[in-house]
C-alpha cells in the first residue's frame, strides 16, 4: 500500500477503486437465458408479422395468376388452330367452289391468285412479329373476303367488339380501314371475282394480353352477292363485352348487310362453323340475342381462389395464475395465497383474412385490464408481553425502649402486589392488496378455419404484444408493500405472450356469425421487471364475439 | 463478449453499495440484462466502461429507491466540518479489500452510498443531492457521519491508528 494515503477516502480509493471480485456464474447464465429469450420474443414476433405479410402479399399478387390463367383460358377458347381449322375448312370450301367457276387463265384467276398470295405474305410477315412462345401469339384476326358471283345472296355477319383498341394500339377503324381496302379492292370491276384475302394482323406482347383484349377477327366478304363474316373476339377478363347480334339481308339492294356479332368470346364448343350455304336467301330476320347477353366466366375456378375478409369485436374475461418460479418457498413465508389469481376482462377489434384453403391470418387491437387480490402475510406479528411485578411495602417502626436502652425494631405490616400486565400489538398478520393494470394489446394469428354447415371451428396460434398503459394498487415485494406507480412499479412496459386457441362459430346468417374463443397463453415471464424475479403467467382467456364475413 | 469483460470490475462495485452477495449479483444481473436492452443508444465517442459504469450504479441506486432502504435523514444539529477527513496512519493489514468492503456493508445505507458517490464516483455534494432528490446538507451530512462511522470501524480493526 502506498505511504502516500493521507485520508480515509484515498484508503479506499486505493484499495478498491480498482477492485475487482469474480462475478457468481449463475448471473452470467441468468443474463444470457433473459437476453435470449427476449430475441426468441422479437424473433416469433417477426415470423408471425413475416407470415402474415407474406400470405397478404401472395393474396393481392394471385390476381397476375389469374391473368395468366384467363390468358391461358383465352388461349384455349380461341385456340387459333381450332378456329384455323374451322376458317379453313370455311375457306377451302369456298375457295374450291369459287375455283371451279373461274377458268385458270382467266384474268380474273390471276388477280385472284395474287391476292391469295399477298394474303399468305401479310400472314408470315405477321406471324414473325408475334412472340412464337405465347400461344396468344397464335390469335390473330383474320379477314377474308370473297367475291362469289351469284353463288349466295348477300349476308353479312360481323361480328364486332367494343373494344376498339386492341393491346398493339390498332383500333379497331384500322382493321376497319383495312377491311374497307379490301373491300374497295374487292369491289373492282370484276364481279365475278372471288378474291380471298386474309389479313392478319395482330401484335402482342404476353403482358399485353394478360390485361387487355384480345381479338380475333374473321372477316369473309362477298361482294355485292357477297357474304362477310366478321368475327371479333374478345376477351376481357375485368369488363366483358356486351353482345350483341344483328343480322340483316337486304337482297333487294344486294349490298353489304351487316350483322354485328358481339359477344363475350364464345367458348369451344360454340365455335361451330358458319356455313354460309345454309343460310336461306331471304333470311332478313334479327335474331335476338339478349338472352345470351351474359357473363362467361373464363376461368370458373377462381373465384374460388378469393378468400374473404372477417372483422368483428370479442369481449371476455381473463383467469391468470402466476408461477414463481425458484421463489415458491420464499413467497410460502408471506404470501397466504402463493398462486395468486390474477382476474380482469377484455374487448379487442379483430380482422383476419381467410384463405379458401381455410389458412387464416389476422390481426387486432385491444383493452385488458388484469386485476390482482393478494392476501399478504405480513411479517408484522402480535407482540404478547406478560408482566408480573411484584411490589413489597414494609412499614418498619423503629422504636427507642429507653427502659432496655435499646432499639427495638418493629416491622409493622408488609404489601405484595401482583400486577399482570398483557399487552398485545402489532399489525394485522393479514393484509389485502389490489393491483390494477391495464394494457392495450396487439394480437397477431395464424391459424386454420374449417366450416360446415353453419358451424365454424378454428384453430390459431399467434402472439400477443401488451403494452402498460397504466397501474394502481399496491404491491408486495422483498417484504414491503408497495404503491404502484409510474415510476414505481413491478411490471414491465412490454409484454409478449405466445398463444394458442381455438373458436367455435356459428353462422347466423351468409356473413355474420358469432363464435367462442378459448385461449392459453403459457408461462409469459415478462410481465414483470427482472427485478422481481421469476415470476410467470399461465394466461386462459374466455370470449365471446360477433363476426362479419365479406 | 462485453459481459466477460467488465462483470468482475462492475460486480466489485455491486458489492460496495449492497450488502450482501445475493443483492449484488440481483444488481449485476439487472445491469447487464438494462446494458443488453439500451446497447443501442450507447454513443461509441465514449468510454464504454464509463457508460457501463454508470449504469451499473444507477441500478443499484435505483434498487435501493424502490425497496426504500435508503434512509438519509437530516437531523444532524451543530456544527461539523463536512470536510473534516482527518490524516491517518494505518497499519500494514491483511486482507485489506474484503475488510474494507465489510466495514461498507456495516455501515447505515445512507452512510454507504452517499461515501461511495463522493469517494468512487467523485461526485460533489450537489451531484450527490441531485442524483438522490435529497438537500446538499443532507449528503454532507451523511458523509460526515459516515467518515466517523468508517474511522471507527477502522480503528477497532485495527487498520488505523486510533
Amino acid at each position: 500500500m502506498s505511504k502516500d494515503i493521507k485520508n480515509i477516502d484515498e484508503l479506499f480509493q486505493s484499495t478498491l477503486g480498482n477492485h475487482k471480485v469474480t462475478a457468481p456464474a449463475h448471473v452470467k447464465r441468468n443474463v444470457l437465458a433473459k437476453t435470449s429469450r427476449r430475441y426468441l420474443g422479437y424473433i416469433s414476433a417477426a415470423l408471425v408479422a413475416a407470415s402474415i405479410v407474406s400470405l397478404v402479399i401472395w393474396q393481392y399478387s394471385s390476381p397476375e395468376v389469374k391473368s395468366d390463367d384467363i390468358a391461358h383460358e383465352a388461349s384455349q377458347v380461341e385456340n387459333p388452330t381450332h378456329l384455323n381449322e374451322v376458317i379453313s375448312e370455311e375457306k377451302r370450301s369456298h375457295i374450291k367452289k369459287a375455283d371451279n367457276h373461274i377458268e385458270s387463265d382467266s384474268p380474273e384467276h390471276k388477280i385472284f391468285n395474287e391476292l391469295k398470295d399477298q394474303s399468305a405474305h401479310e400472314n408470315n410477315s405477321v406471324q414473325k412479329h408475334i412472340n412464337p412462345s405465347s400461344d396468344n401469339n397464335k390469335d390473330k384476326p383474320t379477314t377474308i373476303t370473297i367475291d362469289k358471283n351469284k353463288i349466295t345472296p348477300t349476308k353479312t355477319f360481323v361480328k364486332k367488339d367494343d373494344n376498339k383498341t386492341n393491346p398493339s394500339g390498332q383500333t379497331l377503324e384500322e382493321n376497319n380501314s383495312t377491311d374497307s381496302n379490301t373491300s374497295e379492292a374487292s369491289r373492282k370491276p370484276s364481279q365475278d371475282l372471288i378474291i380471298i384475302e386474309e389479313n392478319v394482323k395482330e401484335s402482342t406482347t404476353a403482358s399485353q394480353q394478360n390485361n387487355e383484349s384480345t381479338h380475333v377477327a374473321d372477316h369473309i366478304k362477298l361482294n355485292d352477292e357477297s357474304v362477310e363474316i366478321t368475327e371479333a373476339k374478345n376477351e376481357d377478363r375485368k369488363n366483358p363485352k356486351e353482345t350483341e347480334l344483328n343480322e340483316s339481308t337486304d337482297l333487294t339492294k344486294n349490298s353489304f348487310e351487316d350483322t354485328t356479332l358481339t359477344d363475350n368470346p364464345p367458348l369451344k364448343s360454340d365455335s361451330t362453323p358458319i356455313n354460309i350455304d345454309t343460310i336461306p336467301d331471304d333470311f332478313t330476320e334479327v335474331i335476338d340475342t339478349s338472352d345470351t347477353t351474359k357473363e362467361i366466366a373464363l376461368d370458373p375456378g377462381n373465384d374460388s381462389k378469393l378468400g374473404f375478409w372477417t372483422v368483428g369485436g370479442q369481449a371476455g374475461v381473463n383467469i391468470n395464475t402466476i408461477n414463481y418460479g425458484n421463489n415458491d418457498e420464499e413467497l410460502a413465508l408471506y404470501l397466504t395465497k402463493r398462486n395468486i389469481e390474477k382476474t380482469g376482462y377484455f374487448a379487442q377489434a379483430n380482422a383476419s383474412y381467410t384463405l379458401p384453403n381455410g389458412i387464416t391470418s389476422g390481426f387486432g387491437l385491444g383493452l385488458e385490464k388484469q386485476s390482482y387480490k393478494t392476501i399478504y402475510n405480513t411479517t408484522f406479528q402480535n407482540t404478547l408481553i406478560d408482566s408480573s411485578l411484584i411490589f413489597s411495602h414494609t412499614d418498619i417502626t423503629v422504636v427507642f425502649d429507653s427502659s432496655l436502652n435499646q432499639i427495638v425494631t418493629h416491622v409493622d405490616s408488609i404489601y405484595n402486589t401482583m400486577i399482570d400486565t398483557t399487552i398485545e400489538s402489532g399489525l394485522n398478520p393479514q393484509q389485502d392488496g389490489t393491483s390494477v393494470a391495464n394494457y392495450l394489446t396487439i394480437p397477431l394469428s395464424l391459424g386454420y378455419q374449417y366450416q360446415k354447415g353453419d358451424w365454424i371451428l378454428g384453430v390459431n396460434v399467434g402472439i400477443k404484444i401488451n403494452y402498460l398503459l397504466n397501474q394502481s394498487g399496491t404491491y408486495y415485494v422483498n417484504n414491503e408493500i408497495i404503491d404502484l406507480t409510474k415510476n414505481n412499479s413491478i411490471f414491465s412496459k412490454t409484454a409478449l405472450q405466445y398463444n394458442i386457441s381455438t373458436s367455435f362459430g356459428y353462422s347466423l346468417s351468409e356473413n355474420l356469425y358469432i363464435n367462442s374463443t378459448f385461449l392459453y397463453s403459457p408461462y409469459s415471464s415478462n410481465y414483470y421487471k427482472p427485478d422481481y424475479g421469476l415470476r410467470r403467467l399461465n394466461a386462459f382467456q374466455i370470449g365471446l364475439g360477433v363476426n362479419y364475413k365479406f | 463478449m462485453v459481459y466477460d469483460d467488465y462483470a468482475d470490475a462492475m460486480y466489485a462495485i455491486c458489492l460496495r453499495y449492497t450488502k450482501n452477495t445475493d443483492e449484488a449479483a440481483d444488481i449485476l444481473q439487472n445491469s447487464f440484462i438494462k446494458i443488453h436492452e439500451k446497447c443501442g443508444s450507447f454513443n461509441p465517442e465514449y468510454e464504454l466502461g464509463g457508460w457501463i459504469k454508470r449504469i451499473v450504479i444507477n441500478t443499484a441506486i435505483n434498487h435501493f429507491r424502490q425497496n426504500k432502504k435508503i434512509e438519509l435523514t437530516d437531523n444532524f444539529e451543530g456544527e461539523f466540518d463536512t470536510e473534516d477527513n482527518a490524516e491517518i496512519e494505518y497499519y500494514e493489514t491483511k486482507n485489506l479489500h474484503e475488510q474494507l468492503l465489510e466495514i461498507l456493508k456495516e455501515i447505515p445505507e445512507g452512510y454507504q452510498t452517499v461515501f461511495n458517490l463522493f469517494v468512487f464516483e467523485n461526485l460533489s455534494h450537489k451531484e450527490i443531492a441531485d442524483y438522490l432528490s435529497i438537500s446538499e446538507s443532507t449528503s454532507k451530512t451523511q458523509l460526515f457521519k459516515a467518515r466517523k462511522a468508517i474511522s471507527k470501524k477502522l480503528i477497532e480493526r485495527k487498520i488505523i491508528k486510533p
